[in-house]
């Protein structure tokens, strides 16, 4: 059943103060990435970051390059939207260097997203191992998803996208185009699954109706999933996700097409759930962290949002799962953001989208 | 004296023939992309109604069709401009030469913008041969309103 706009949400949204810029702290940390995609914090730290080009880098605290490599993932396929996406490390990173990677695969006229594991030892990425593919393959180099998180039970949600041509299998459980994925660390679809037992139906599907979903995280307090995705013109989405889930993609949508077409009739549909939050006109949103940090308790439980075409951080507080402000942060950069991450010392971090991108370091005044 | 061959009034004439058939190609097109995508959505959702149809075709009429009439300028313009010097050089050559250009510039054109465009397809309807073909006779159709009109208006005392 669709989720209606309960008074209670009505009166959060409306609730929702008007754009607020907010006061920070800003250091350039690096300034030499090329389109740098993800970014990983670590504990000592340094950090990892991929570029979509292809490459690894791990940067020391100040912002060094300690060295860059170009992993031998299998089919890699670098153009337009795709390439080198997600890095994932695993809990037993610091000990073990397990990581995954997510990444398009394939040739211009079949290609999709692609799921490896690998192990980083000193400055060498070893042991890669493909896990998931998913499927079909499709044609052009765009709406890949490749967001990672890691859920409790060490299973992995995988972001997709719906391959921009395609948004109509969004809808088809039968494949993996527009559908968030939950994986074993293996690559196996998990036995509790929501369609698993579905005949005709991708087993690996945790949640369906998507566009192209760019960030996704875990709030370990409350035990729920947020994700975004980008919309077409207008429509960007902000959504609480639950297993089994259709988030109505292309059949509901708060957006239009490029070229000014509508695209369904409908903003909202009986059995769709409804989005959290929407932005009309799009800020194209591609990074997302959950601020669960002691140091700085004016962002504690904050989601932050780096935003591509915006090109501003958005941080938004939330009060039992809805959406109460939204500040904006960084408008003075006019620099596409990609992602942004908490650190381990309570900063926030986020890159810059260019072929100089940026590793920069936000705190509060 | 011989009487020009481009005079004010047959530039005139010429102009507002060509605004209509480009204004009737972009509505046709408009109209065939409002109908393929409502029956993509109405495959998921089940029926739609009439309303929310008539919502729907008014909406690209206002937004989308200015966006496919600007697509389809250039190409409607060189397909009729060449169509016209082929046809005087070569009378007998038919007027289903004009919807045959037409439809061939707007392929390249939909070709081209599609090489440059961020996406692998800028218009809905391109993605599949069906929605193509539309959109080609979309464009055709007022190539060749072009040449009908402006025949049948020079035509007239």
């Amino acid at each position: 059943m669709k989720q209606r706009c309960s008074l209670g949400l009505c009166a959060a949204l409306l609730s929702v103060s008007a754009l607020a810029a907010d006061s920070y702290q800003l250091d350039t940390i690096a300034s030499d990435l090329h389109y740098p995609w993800a970014l990983a914090p670590l504990a000592d730290g340094s950090f990892l970051v991929t570029e979509r080009t292809g490459q690894l880098k791990k940067l020391s605290a100040s912002g060094e390059t300690l060295f860059s490599i170009q992993p031998a993932l299998p089919e890699l396929y670098v153009a337009a939207q795709g390439g080198l996406l997600d890095m994932l490390l695993l809990p037993d990173f610091a000990a073990s260097g397990r990581l995954l990677l997510s990444y398009s695969c394939g040739t211009q006229a079949a290609n999709s997203t692609c799921l490896a594991s690998a192990t980083l030892r000193a400055d060498q990425l070893a042991d890669i191992q493909p896990l998931f593919q998913a499927k079909p393959l499709r044609r052009g180099a765009a709406h890949y998803g490749g967001r990672m998180v890691l859920l409790p039970d060490n299973t992995v949600l995988l972001t997709l996208g719906d391959g921009f041509d395609y948004r109509e299998q969004a809808q088809n459980k039968a494949n993996h185009l527009g559908k968030i994925v939950r994986l074993q660390l293996d690559g196996a679809a998990p036995t509790n699954n929501p369609f698993v037992n579905e005949p005709a139906t991708a087993p690996e599907i945790y949640t369906l109706g998507h566009r192209n979903v760019q960030g996704i995280v875990f709030d370990s307090l409350n035990q729920q999933v947020y994700s975004h995705e980008h919309g077409p013109r207008g429509g960007d989405e902000l959504n609480l996700l639950r297993a089994g889930s259709n988030y109505g993609w292309p059949v509901a949508t708060q957006g239009i097409d490029y070229t000014g077409a509508r695209i369904s009739p409908y903003t909202e549909f009986s059995g769709m759930t409804n989005p959290l939050y929407v932005w009309t006109p799009s800020i194209a949103p591609s990074g997302m962290a959950l601020y669960q940090h002691q140091r700085y308790p004016q962002w504690q439980g904050n989601v932050f949002i780096t935003a591509l075409a915006g090109k501003r951080l958005h941080r938004l507080e939330l009060v039992e799962g809805q959406v109460v402000a939204e500040h904006i942060m960084l408008a003075e950069l006019d620099s596409r953001l990609r992602d942004v991450r908490s650190g381990p010392d309570g900063a926030v971090y986020v890159l810059t989208d260019s072929a100089q991108g940026k590793l920069l370091r936000v705190t509060p005044p | 004296m011989p009487q020009a061959r481009f005079s004010f009034t047959t530039v005139l004439r010429a102009t507002g023939c060509f605004g209509f058939a480009l204004l009737l190609g972009a509505v046709l097109g408009s109209l065939l992309q409002s109908q393929l995508n409502l029956s993509a959505i109405a495959e998921l959702s089940g029926p739609i109604s009439w309303q929310d149809k008539r919502g729907t075709m008014w909406f690209d009429l206002q937004h989308f069709m200015p966006v496919l009439a600007g697509l389809m300028l250039l190409p409607l313009l060189l397909a009729v401009l060449l169509a016209g010097w082929l046809r005087r050089r070569q009378p007998m050559l038919p007027r289903s030469l004009y919807f045959l250009l037409a439809a061939l510039g707007f392929y390249l054109t939909l070709l081209l913008v599609n090489q440059f465009a961020p996406m692998p397809t800028l218009l809905a309807a391109n993605r599949t041969a069906r929605g193509t073909l539309g959109l080609l006779a979309a464009c055709g159709l007022a190539g060749w309103c072009f040449a009908w009109l402006n025949e049948r208006l020079r035509s007239k005392p």
